[in-house]
């Protein structure tokens, strides 16, 4: 596998979101902002966007200090920005919605509305569900947000939207990937990265099936990727271990895997997992974590990037007829 | 010169460009390594080193995770997204010894060892720093 740069997509978005946030203490035409002159910034913490199917959107707010916007709901609006060929000034108006805060999982969520919070307080994302684009090219993402402490606050992101999925979709067949399991002839930490402080493979029970092999067999599986050490996100570590407890609780309805992203992080170039390769390597980028839901005919029902509502999850899971043994 | 680093380039300039400039005509900082997740400024750095050297003698896990996850840990993952671009045993060596002490902070109770952890974090976050082209403060005595 040759040498993987971090996702074209997700450096050009940090790149977009710096031209969105850049000069903003010198605009004339700020919401209000605190006492302390803080100014909230905002920054896409979904992927892979694209035309013509309702799909979640989420969005991260903080501010320079490092203290998160956290709790209750933020409003959305969306405006098309054109591709690099054809770039469309003014942007035009495009779809609205109601994000809601979506906690990093073991993290609290409050009912109050959106306040500022340390990170050992709270920390999570604001997302917003069946947001639909009608076309392909870079979008602007407006925040605006009640928020305790600071006032009407306004802040600004981008995303792009490709015209299909760059990874497999709801309703797309599984890829039928041999990934690495406890069986295969491979160093521990290629099975799951936190054996490399571990000695061993902390969760053998998501390490127990291929992919290919639920499909083969007809049977349901809630897949994740992720690399719980060689992460750069915040969202990797915790959302695996999600995904270990539902594996407890809901054996009967699915099958749970857990794919490490790279089979060696340390080389040079630095090796990827084929299984991870396989769903997320596109143009010699990617991004996760993300959690995929197949099916029993091995369509895929839902998928999730970075973060995801547990009970939006189980919720999901129960709708699955209980396994034969 | 692949797409992806020309666009970053002009979009980069763009930024410079917008933001203006010293207005005195000298030369603006040189700017900070950056990665995946954005820059690293010499500032954030020495604050989540300092961080660091204070959770060494933390002794209760509900205050050292507050100090790990208020004054380090955002910044930890910016300088490994900057590290990797760069040198990925370093980065690597960061990543690893993140993880440990985060694994420390899960329990209901600091492990014997938890000290032990976070200075290994310690040096591999200079480590990694230094890998970038930053210096790191000393922990106090």
């Amino acid at each position: 596998m040759d040498a993987v740069a971090r996702s074209r997509l997700s450096v050009v978005l940090v790149v977009f979101s710096a031209l969105a946030a850049a000069c903003t203490s010198g605009d004339p035409d700020p919401s209000p902002s605190g006492p302390t002159g803080d100014v909230v910034s905002a920054g896409m913490a979904s992927s892979d966007h694209y035309v013509g199917a309702p799909q979640r959107v989420a969005i991260g707010l903080q501010l320079g200090d490092g203290r998160l916007v956290t709790f209750g709901t933020v409003d959305v609006s969306f405006s098309y920005l054109g591709t690099a060929e054809a770039p469309v000034d003014p942007p035009e108006r495009g779809p609205a919605a109601v994000a809601v805060y979506l906690p990093t999982p073991g993290t609290a969520d409050e009912a109050s509305g959106p306040t500022l919070s340390l990170p050992s307080e709270a920390r999570g994302v604001y997302e917003a569900e069946d947001v639909t684009f009608d076309r392909a090219g870079f979008w602007q993402a407006d925040v605006t947000a009640d928020v305790g402490g600071l006032g009407a606050q306004r802040a600004s992101t981008t995303l792009e939207v490709l015209e299909d999925p760059a990874y497999p979709a709801p309703g797309e067949a599984a890829i039928e990937t041999e990934n690495l399991t406890l069986d295969s002839d491979a160093p521990p930490e290629a099975v799951d990265s936190r054996a490399t402080n571990e000695s061993e493979v902390p969760d053998p029970e998501l390490h127990e099936w291929t992919i290919a092999r639920a499909l083969q067999e007809g049977r349901p599986a809630l897949v994740v990727f992720s690399t719980p050490v060689y992460c750069v996100s915040k969202f990797c570590g915790p959302v695996t271990d999600v995904v270990q407890d539902l594996a407890t609780r809901y054996e009967d309805r699915a099958v749970f895997i857990h794919v490490e992203i790279w089979r060696d992080y340390n080389d040079d170039p630095p090796v990827m997992n084929q299984g991870a390769a396989d769903w997320l390597l596109r143009n010699g980028g990617f991004t996760e974590p993300w959690l995929f839901l197949i099916g029993a005919d091995g369509t895929i029902v839902d998928r999730w990037a970075n973060l995801w509502r547990e009970d939006e999850v189980v919720a999901a899971l129960e709708t699955l007829p209980r396994m034969k043994a | 010169m692949p797409r992806l680093i020309v666009a970053t380039l002009l979009a980069s300039a763009l930024v410079a460009a917008a933001c203006g400039s010293n207005g005195d005509g000298s030369d603006g900082p040189s700017a900070p390594p950056s990665g995946a997740l954005g820059p690293v400024t010499a500032e954030a750095a020495a604050e989540a080193v300092r961080g660091l050297c204070d959770l060494v003698s933390a002794t209760g896990r509900a205050g050292a995770e507050a100090t790990f996850l208020d004054r380090s840990h955002e910044t930890l993952h910016v300088i490994a997204a900057a590290t990797e671009e760069r040198n990925r045993d370093a980065a690597a060596d960061l990543l690893e010894a993140k993880q440990r002490v985060e694994a420390d902070l899960a329990g209901a109770d600091l492990p014997p060892d938890f000290p032990s952890d976070v200075e290994a974090l310690i040096r591999a976050t200079r480590g990694a720093l230094e890998a970038i082209g930053l210096e790191a403060p000393a922990c106090p005595a």
